[in-house]
């Protein structure tokens, strides 16, 4: 493992009648974002929480750079984590809710200031935190996790709260970051953000690992292309078109067909003289693959 | 990837000094934590009117007992019917209410310690305040992320809370001396600062300040949930005392007639306080001022123990 990677081996919480990380192990990689993803109720918060040492694991363990976060000797110069249900006071200024950060941490107090600018939040930095908007909130969390300038980002659904242009600004800081080096490992279930944030993903679904890999190998490994046809003579299309291919209904009294491409399709239809009315390639995308991957292991724990 | 179009330029990484002292950091964040929200005002505003309040009841009845004290003309009339025994009480007692260095020397005890019922409550409850805030707005999560090493953290915010009971203390004492200095000198009477019993009715309100601070502060510990511990505090030390007299004499009159059980009372923190903090014997079975001491540092300490092992197995989220 790379100096700034995050290896997590065997990792297992049980809660009382509930399994909610059960024997995961998979591996981050520096320079690049990684994404996390998983049904609700996966594990993901829990997993996170396991790395970061607030939540106590059953069984397993969590590095980052090879060292469990409890032995860091300066956690947040090393990593910045964004957590859901990590508050600030109510009543305390963003300002000074980062002060007291860098206070603890022995950093100057003048980063808060850098980091509120970095984020965006330098006009609301004396304003209590009760009056931030939801994405106000998330952004002072994001300006938190940057305080110490860390090689290693954890970052529970930054994206909550956020609206587009916020969600864009969101994924550019995070490609840059990743591109200077840094690891980045980001949990979500907006799939089509992840599509076009992600490099990497780890894939989990009721505390297991469902598969790990870049986003193009998790995209190729969902099977062979499929196709969507509309023809009044479905019948006679399939049995031209032979073994080797399956044909099922889809909606709208259309066929999926898998195992031929369009043009073989287009060929078999015009042998056979069927008059086509539809004929689409369906996407591949993340969504897609994910559902797939992911079905029926969904259900509420 | 076509994202570097729109990333701007890779910076400089920033330098980031590293300040402070290594073991006052956590406690300079936690004095910035109570100071950045209302809660340090709103208690010290509490704290000034209850000592403000308490000066104005105790120099009333000071001037008083000074004003009957000095009264040179008052002279001793036993009671009709009283037996030899009860006249040589009476006798002490207007021997008592007339020496005039005594009355003064108890009136100035009792005006330069002014509000420490109200002052004792409140920096409990700050005390307490310190750790719960943590769990009450999910700041725990930010800190223990800062500093993972849970009982370090414990350890910063116990001497930011008893920095707190100090200031406190200061804060009241110097209300309370600026007024009885003008008070004695608008007499012409002495201080008393120089004698024993004033100066050390000042060093235990220092000492019970600082140890009900640390009581609120075990009791956060524990019970983390803030209305939990801040009723639990309230209970401890508005219900204590009455209540434990009470129990205690009831056990000493129908189950153990032993004088012991009157004097074990002290195990409980409010009647501790009060045995540590006066002069004369609280009552006659009671303990000595150093138990008082023992008492209140002992259940700190076991709450506190309990809390921190709690703590550094707890699952925060």
């Amino acid at each position: 493992m790379a100096d700034d990677g995050i290896a997590v081996s065997g990792l297992t919480k049980v809660y009382k009648n509930v399994r909610a990380v059960d024997d995961l192990s998979f591996t981050v990689s520096p320079g690049r974002v990684t994404g996390f993803l998983g049904p609700n109720g996966a594990g993901k918060t829990t997993t996170l929480r396991m790395v970061l040492n607030l939540v106590r694991p059953t069984a397993g363990t969590a590095t980052i750079g090879g060292r469990r976060y409890a032995d860091l000797t300066d956690p947040i110069r090393k990593v910045g984590a964004l957590l859901e249900a990590s508050g600030a006071h109510r009543g305390r200024t963003g300002r000074n809710h980062l002060r007291m950060l860098c206070d603890a941490a022995g950093i100057p107090v003048s980063r808060a200031d850098d980091v509120l600018s970095t984020v965006g939040l330098t006009p609301a930095a004396n304003r209590k935190f009760k009056g931030y908007s939801l994405g106000m909130r998330q952004r002072l969390g994001i300006a938190a996790a940057l305080l110490g300038d860390p090689d290693v980002l954890v970052l529970d659904e930054p994206a909550n709260g956020l609206d587009p242009e916020g969600i864009r600004w969101m994924r550019d800081l995070l490609k840059s970051l990743a591109d200077e080096g840094r690891t980045v490992l980001v949990s979500s279930h907006l799939l089509t953000e992840m599509e076009l944030l992600a490099d990497d993903v780890v894939i989990i679904a009721a505390g297991k690992l469902v598969r790990q890999g870049t986003v193009a190998e998790i995209l190729a490994s969902a099977g062979a292309a499929q196709m969507l046809v509309r023809t009044p003579r479905p019948e006679a299309l399939v049995a031209e078109l032979g073994a080797g291919v399956t044909a099922t209904p889809a909606e709208g009294g259309a066929l999926r067909i898998v195992g031929a491409d369009g043009p073989t399709i287009g060929a078999a239809a015009l042998r056979v003289g069927a008059e086509i009315h539809e004929l689409t390639a369906e996407r591949r995308d993340l969504e897609n693959v994910f559902l797939q991957l992911t079905a029926g292991k969904a259900d509420i724990r | 990837m076509t994202a570097t179009l729109q990333t701007p330029p890779a910076t400089a990484r920033p330098v980031i000094a590293h300040v402070g002292v290594p073991g006052l950091r956590l406690v300079r964040s936690e004095f910035r934590k109570i100071t950045t929200t209302n809660a340090w005002w709103l208690f010290g505003l509490a704290s000034v009117f209850f000592t403000g309040f308490a000066l104005f009841i105790n120099m009333s009845e000071a001037a008083q007992h000074l004003e009957r004290a000095r009264d040179t003309a008052a002279v001793f009339k036993p009671g009709r019917g009283m037996s030899a025994a009860e006249v040589a009480a009476a006798r002490a007692e207007f021997a008592q209410l007339h020496d005039l260095p005594l009355q003064a020397v108890n009136a100035a005890g009792n005006i330069f310690t002014s509000g420490q019922f109200f002052g004792l409550l409140l920096v409990m409850l700050l005390g307490a305040l310190v750790i719960t805030n943590e769990f009450q707005y999910q700041t725990a999560t930010a800190t223990f992320l800062t500093t993972p090493r849970r009982t370090q953290v414990v350890f910063g915010k116990l001497l930011a809370v008893l920095g707190l009971g100090f200031v406190f203390w200061l804060v009241a004492r110097v209300l309370s001396l600026t007024a009885g200095l003008i008070f004695f000198d608008n007499l012409g009477l002495t201080n008393s600062l120089g004698e024993w019993p004033v100066q050390r009715a000042l060093i235990f309100n220092l000492v019970a300040y600082l140890l009900w601070a640390l009581l609120g502060f075990g009791l956060g510990t524990l019970i983390n949930s803030q209305i939990g511990a801040v009723v639990t505090a309230m209970i401890i030390y508005l219900g204590g005392f009455v209540g434990a007299i009470g129990v205690f004499s009831l056990i000493r009159e129908y189950l153990i007639h032993e004088d012991w059980v009157l004097t074990s009372a002290v195990m409980m923190p409010s009647i501790a306080s009060q045995v540590m903090v006066s002069p004369e014997k609280l009552y006659p079975e009671a303990a000595a001022w150093w138990v008082g001491v023992l008492v209140l540092t002992g259940w700190s300490l076991v709450a506190g123990a309990i809390g921190i092992v709690l703590n550094r197995r707890r699952d925060i989220a």
